[in-house]
């Protein structure tokens, strides 16, 4: 196809000299570049760890939400309740209603809801019904009853507290062997 | 030893070992002394800026390879440079030497191919690389890069046959 001596003359046209200078010093402003751009990554990359740290710290320390029954928190100890309503009714039969009263400081939205009976909000003062629902939204602290008949009640009687970070499930069973009643948290 | 130093001595190393290859596939490509240091100095600019993952010398030296093909197609679809060039406008580019003439007779040969012919008729006839070698570099299959080599050997036999004949 082509000579020997095509081929070698072909081979010897070399590079010019100017051009490897030309490439080793664009490589440098590159190189710069290249060095100013990770400077600027591992800053921008710094500064968003920090700002996760900082809403994650918020989120964690600041507004945790604590329930107490009767001055005791169910989600370190099991809380047994002291007694019961019961409501007359018009037939002469005697309708057991369960009452527990709980508190619950929080400084941020929580969600409470029941999976029997109703959540009962009274207003501190006056002691008149603000409202009765089986779910119900709080974004302070707040006193509330949990009122279940009897008729209601199921081996697994839940209220839930959930919170942005977390969700506490707290449990009402009845213990015939000593006839009590206690609520405790599920997931402690 | 540092990236910044380490990619010195890369681009040092690479350059001396790849550029006269690179510099005259470029030349040969687009039959200009400027555009052909351009390429090259494009595609090292690119083997900075993207570092890519080669495996081993081969796999660098094919990626250089097709990196300044690629490169040269690019200016050619840009710049719209016609395909024939005579000898005479090939020893104004080419630099004094005793080889000009040679060299000069050759890049005019090969200018005038198709550029899909003679990106294989460089590599194998010119540089030396195997069948196989050039599937790699240009990705393409073995038995396209022996089409288009068979087919680029004909046509550069008539163009060499047509010439004598001119002359």
């Amino acid at each position: 196809m082509f000579s020997k001596e095509q081929t070698n003359a072909y081979k010897n046209i070399k590079a010019p000299a100017e051009l490897r200078y030309k490439v080793l010093e664009d490589s440098k402003k590159e190189k710069a570049d290249f060095s100013k751009n990770i400077i600027k990554f591992v800053s921008i990359a710094a500064c968003m760890v920090i700002t996760l740290c900082i809403i994650s710290a918020y989120n964690i320390f600041s507004g945790s939400t604590e329930i107490t029954i009767d001055g005791i928190s169910p989600v370190k100890n099991s809380v047994v309740l002291q007694g019961t309503n019961s409501v007359s009714l018009a037939t002469a039969r005697t309708l057991e209603i369960i009452t527990v009263p709980i508190n619950i400081d929080t400084n941020k939205k929580t969600i409470i809801s029941v999976s029997c009976g109703t959540i009962v909000v009274n207003d501190a003062q006056s002691g008149e019904m603000l409202m009765t629902d089986s779910e119900y939204s709080i974004s302070k602290d707040t006193s509330l009853l949990w009122q279940i008949p009897e008729t209601e009640l199921t081996q697994s009687n839940i209220i839930t507290v959930e919170t942005k970070n977390k969700t506490y499930v707290l449990s009402l069973v009845y213990d015939k062997a000593t006839d009590t009643r206690t609520i405790s948290c599920l997931d402690k | 030893m540092s990236i910044l130093s380490r990619i010195k001595t890369d681009i040092e190393a690479a350059y001396d070992l790849y550029s006269d290859t690179l510099y005259r596939i470029a030349l040969s490509h687009l039959h200009n002394d400027e555009d052909a240091q351009d390429a090259v100095h494009d595609v090292f600019m690119r083997y900075i800026n993207s570092s890519p993952a080669l495996r081993d010398a081969n796999h660098e030296k094919a990626w250089f390879i097709r990196t300044t093909v690629n490169r040269c197609h690019d200016i050619l679809r840009y710049k719209k440079v016609r395909n024939h060039i005579t000898l005479d406008e090939i020893s104004e580019i080419i630099p004094d030497n005793s080889e000009k003439e040679l060299q000069s007779e050759v890049i005019s040969l090969i200018s005038q191919l198709d550029d899909k012919y003679k990106s294989v008729i460089i590599l194998h006839y010119l540089e030396g690389f195997s069948v196989k070698e050039i599937s790699v570099i240009l990705k393409i299959s073995e038995s396209n890069t022996k089409m288009r080599l068979a087919r680029g050997r004909d046509l550069l036999k008539k163009i060499i046959m047509k010439e004598e004949n001119d002359v």
